[in-house]
This record gives C-alpha cells, structure tokens and sequence, in this order.
C-alpha cells in the first residue's frame, strides 16, 4: 500500500474513531484539549534524570486508553514518525554525558543513558496524549473549543476548510500517481523531467476547483466565517472529567506517589530488615 | 524539520508560541484590512494542495533517493505571505493533529521554522526577484535560493530552540555544523521541485501569482539589491561556515551564564526545584523503615509503583464495565422501547 493509500485510511479512520457517540468522545472538548496541553507542559517540563516522576505520569494515559476502550495498536504506527527524530537528537547524551549515577550490578549507568531513554519516554508521552485527544474528538469540536478560545475565526475556518479539502485532494493525487505507475512500472518516484507538469497539474487543478468552491460559498452569502458552531453545554461529568484529571496530573507531576505507596505499604507490611 | 514535543522545554515553546500568535495576528488584521476574508476558500484549498503534493515522492536523479516538497515557499509564490502564513498554520496544525508529524506544544515553534521563513522572508526574496519582470530563470533562481535561505533559517532556529531547551548534550557548534549542511541539500531540492511547478504554472497560468502585476510598477529600490547577497552570504556561512570554528571552549550561551553564574551549568536550577521539591514531598527521602538500606527506596517504589498502576487500571477497568453495562441496559430499554 503507498504512502498516500495509508495517509488517506488514517485520516478516514480517525475521523470514524472521533465521531462515535462514548463518554469519552462526548466530554466538553475544551476541557480534553486544556488537559492534554497541560499534561504535554507538565511532562516536558520534567528534568533530564526524574525517571521516576515521568514514568508516573503514564498513569493518565493508561488509564484513558483503558476507561475509553481506544486501541493502542494504531497508535504506535504514528510512534514511527517521532521517535526516530527524538532517537537522533538524545542519542548523543550518551556519548557526551558520562557521569555515573548508579550500578546495576557491575554495569555503570550514567546520566547520558537515563536522559536519552527519558526523552525517548517524553516523546512517547506526548505522542500519545495527542492521539488520545484527536482519537476522541471531532475537527468539528476543536475548532469549536478553539474558537472558545477566541482564536481568529479565519485561522479556524481555514483548519477546518483544509481538512475537509485533504481527503479530497489526496484521492486526486493518488489517481494521478496509480495512472503515472502504470504508464512507469517499476519506478521508485517521479521522474525529473515531469515533475513540472505532474504538480503543475495538479495545483491548476486544485487552483480550478478552488475558485469554484470560493464561488459556490460566496453565492450561499459566505463572508469569510463560519457561524453555526455546535452550541456546548458543559455537565457536571465535564467538570468531574476535568478536575479529576487535572487533580491526577499535578499529583503525579509534583509528588512520587510510586514510593510515597511503597512507603505507606512498608510501613504496615515491612519489606525489608 | 518538524520538531516533537519532547525535543522543547515548555519556556522555549512558550515564548516560540508568542512570536509565532504576534504573526499571525498581524497576517489576520492584514487580510482583515485588505478584505481579503472571502478568499479563505482558495486558501484552505491550496493548504490541503499543500499536503497533498507533500505525498508525492519526485526522484533525484544521480542518487537513488527521492524528495518531497514543503510548500511554504509555493504557498507564498502563489497566495502572497499573509495568506501564505495562515495557510501553513492549518497545514501545520493539521500535520501534528492528525498524522503526528510535530509536537501540539512545539507548535509555535514550527509555525515559526518553517511558516514564519517560509513565507515572510520568502515573499521578501521573491518579490525583490520579480521586481523587475518574470521569466523562467528568475523564478528557478528565486525559487531555488528561497528554499535554500529559508531552510537554513528554519534549521538554525531548531538548533537554538533544541539548545535553550538543553535537551541534547551536543555541543551548539557540532549540532549547528550537523543541522545546516543537511538542510542546504534539502532546501536545494526542495527549490528545485518548487522551481520546475513555478515555471510550469508561469508558462501555463501566470497570472495565478501573487504581486506580479503591481510590482512591476514600483521602482526598484537600492536596498532589496543588497540583501540578496547579504541573505545568500548569511546561508552559506549558516551553512558550512560556522562549523570550521568550532571549539572546545564555551559557547556563546554558555559563556553567557559561566559569565553570569559563574559555571557553565545552570546548576542553581537545580537546586531550585530540589529545594521546592523538598517542600513540597510529602515523604522526601523515600526510604523504608530502615534507612541506611540503599536498596530500601528502590525497592519501596518499585511496589508502590505496583500498586498503583495495579490500582489505576482497576479503576479503569471497573469504568469501563460500568460503562458497558450502562450501554447494554440502555440498548435493551430501546429494543424493549421498539418491541
């Protein structure tokens, strides 16, 4: 399957994911959205070797992908685009930060290794709270939160308009390159002699239809905004959605609950000595 | 070039964020003024032109390898820079929502790296171009040296922000002479697609691009003359030139806090949040009941860690079924309601 087949099912697949009616899907968006930001600041924010905190903060994600019933296996497929760059750009602690900070056995464990597996995690965490976000709720509803935001409406209407067009523009593309194949069997891409006419094409194409759509919104009395946003009502699971979560975050954030637990269970049940 | 989440501290993101929100308002109140809002259509339709096209693989011949376009040098070739920069936003946004290709927080960062350059500076140097009348070989200079500039902005703004962040121990020279060259052979690819559709909608349709017919009648002035070279300097010594000076001593941001912390580590940072960390840990030493015992704290998180990721998904997972329930009785009521 080429890149664009996959481009296209991903994003028809998220959109069918986003638009089924569970309780997750239903919580106020601007609520999701304030809480993934802020648990993507409270993660990044934690310094190079507190492995401990940041392997905590996984508690939220587990806990959405379980409650929410969200499959995690189409998720590790967008792991792919991340944790390479993430790869390259920690690899190097280990090279230049050598500063032992325990054993584990006789094997030394230096700063580089816990800092470049950390980013690695961090990558991963904020990948993650992305999808949770995106799998559970519609364009529609984030450009609505975004607007609750006062965020410029031609900014808005421009997300929205984009990607109504991607799907679209997308399957045309994909029918130009099937038909560019089967005249070039076995060429890896296009050649550089027809890459004026193929994208030229394709943009005049695009630059048609363009003007069309323009035409036909401006004859429906379009000025440049959309105005029926879905109206929200915010309920009190909103509120306990999202001051729960919130409450999880710092908690895991700013105390070591794994060994304040340990703590508490040695004290009744000693674990050693 | 799309920077992830964890490669920015959440400072850097911010202040990236702000530069990036001051632009694109502007851009907002520009189109505003010049009631330009009607042809938001054409721009969401080229922004998602924009993705699409990104999918193409195009052959480089002599390589065996292939590139893709990026489309902010395009985008501005054909819309103009305001509505350029906005357009790359939605493609930006859409790119780290949908197919995670850069970080949600990072976003301001990237709309700054590539939308911000891309457009603005590159309008700049197509219009200092096109000044003087279109033709081919302007369009594949101007196309070729924008993306090539551009990119080399874009690339020595994501070392900066990689190194404010101090996520990398990479030294900022070895990381700028690794970033810059990469990033000329992109840029030069890049432009060279970008130049070929340029032409090709030159030869087809020219009257699609943007200022070409007022710019004609503005006198050229002196200035735009000389910052094509200054611009063409700047990216080679971006480049490749940067690179030959590359030292073991500090650098310029290191030197700057050795100068006022007296270290080049930003140790006080540290002691900080320890501090604050103490204060508010409830339990700060985390140790068992016998506390010489260094074993004893690994041991008493590896169990509380345990329990409570035990605890966690049990409350997840009673939801659930809770849930599962709730919707099962409610399918029934409607089956009974039907019935």
């Amino acid at each position: 399957m080429s890149k664009i087949d996959n481009a296209i099912i991903k994003l028809y697949k998220i959109s069918d994911e986003a638009s089924k009616d569970t309780w997750i899907n239903n919580i106020f968006p601007l609520f999701k959205m304030i809480l993934t930001c802020f648990y993507i600041i409270m993660v990044t924010s934690i310094s190079k070797y507190q492995m401990d905190i940041l392997i905590s903060m996984g508690i939220y994600i587990m806990v959405l992908f379980i409650a929410g019933n969200i499959s995690i296996k189409d998720c590790f497929f967008r792991l792919r685009i991340v944790l390479p760059l993430v790869c390259i750009m920690g690899i190097f602690n280990i090279f230049f930060d050598k500063n032992v900070l325990f054993y584990v056995g006789d094997l030394p464990v230096t700063g580089g290794i816990i800092s470049f597996l950390l980013l690695m995690i961090k990558g991963i965490f904020t990948l993650l709270a992305v999808y949770l976000l995106i799998i559970t709720t519609t364009i529609e509803k984030i450009c609505t939160s975004l607007s609750h935001i006062h965020c410029p409406k031609i900014i808005i209407t421009l997300f929205l308009l984009i990607y109504r067009y991607i799907g679209l523009l997308m399957e045309e593309t994909n029918r130009m390159l099937q038909a560019y194949r089967l005249r070039a069997p076995g060429q890896k891409g296009i050649k550089i002699n027809v890459w004026g006419s193929f994208v030229g094409m394709l943009l005049l194409r695009t630059f048609d239809r363009a003007e069309r759509v323009n035409e036909s919104m401006s004859l429906r009395g379009f000025t440049g905004e959309f105005r029926n946003w879905d109206r929200f009502y915010i309920s009190w699971k909103d509120w306990a959605y999202f001051l729960i979560f919130l409450g999880v975050i710092v908690l895991f954030r700013y105390f070591h609950v794994f060994q304040l637990v340990g703590r508490i269970i040695d004290h009744f049940m000693p674990l050693a000595g | 070039m799309h920077m992830a989440d964890a490669l920015v501290l959440p400072a850097v993101a911010g202040v990236m964020s702000a530069c990036s929100m001051g632009a694109a308002g502007f851009s907002v109140r520009k189109i505003k003024k010049e009631d330009d809002e009607k042809k938001i259509p054409v721009m969401g339709v080229m922004g998602a032109f924009v993705f699409a096209a990104q999918m193409i693989n195009f052959t480089i011949p002599g390589t065996g390898s292939s590139g893709h376009l990026c489309g902010g040098m395009m985008l501005t070739a054909l819309l103009g820079p305001f509505k350029g920069f906005l357009t790359m936003i939605g493609v930006l946004l859409i790119q780290c929502l949908i197919f995670a290709d850069g970080g949600l927080m990072a976003l301001g960062c990237n709309v700054w790296n590539m939308a911000f350059y891309g457009c603005f500076l590159g309008a700049f140097i197509w219009k200092s171009f096109m000044k003087s009348g279109v033709d081919k070989k302007k369009i594949l200079i101007a196309s070729l040296i924008g993306c090539m500039v551009t990119l080399q902005f874009g690339a020595f703004s994501v070392v900066l922000e990689t190194y404010a962040s101090g996520v990398t121990e990479l030294p900022f020279m070895a990381f700028l002479s690794l970033m810059q060259p990469i990033h000329l052979a992109i840029g030069a690819v890049e432009g060279l697609i970008t130049s070929v559709v340029l032409v090709f909608i030159y030869q087809t349709r020219p009257e699609l691009f943007w200022g070409i017919g007022d710019s004609l009648a503005k006198k050229e002035s002196k200035h735009s003359k000389k910052v094509i070279p200054i611009l063409l300097i700047t990216t080679v010594i971006l480049a490749g030139g940067l690179s030959f000076f590359a030292s073991s001593k500090p650098d310029g941001l290191e030197w700057s806090i050795e100068k006022l912390t007296g270290s080049t580590e930003l140790s006080n940072d540290e002691t900080t949040a320890e501090t604050i960390q103490n204060h508010t840990a409830v339990f700060p030493d985390y140790g068992l009941k016998n506390k010489d015992m260094a074993i004893g704290t690994s041991i008493s998180g590896v169990i509380g860690a345990v329990i409570v990721l035990a605890f966690c998904m049990g409350i997840a997972w009673v939801f659930r079924i809770c849930i599962k329930q709730k919707d099962r009785k409610q399918a029934e009521k409607v089956y009974e309601q039907n019935r």
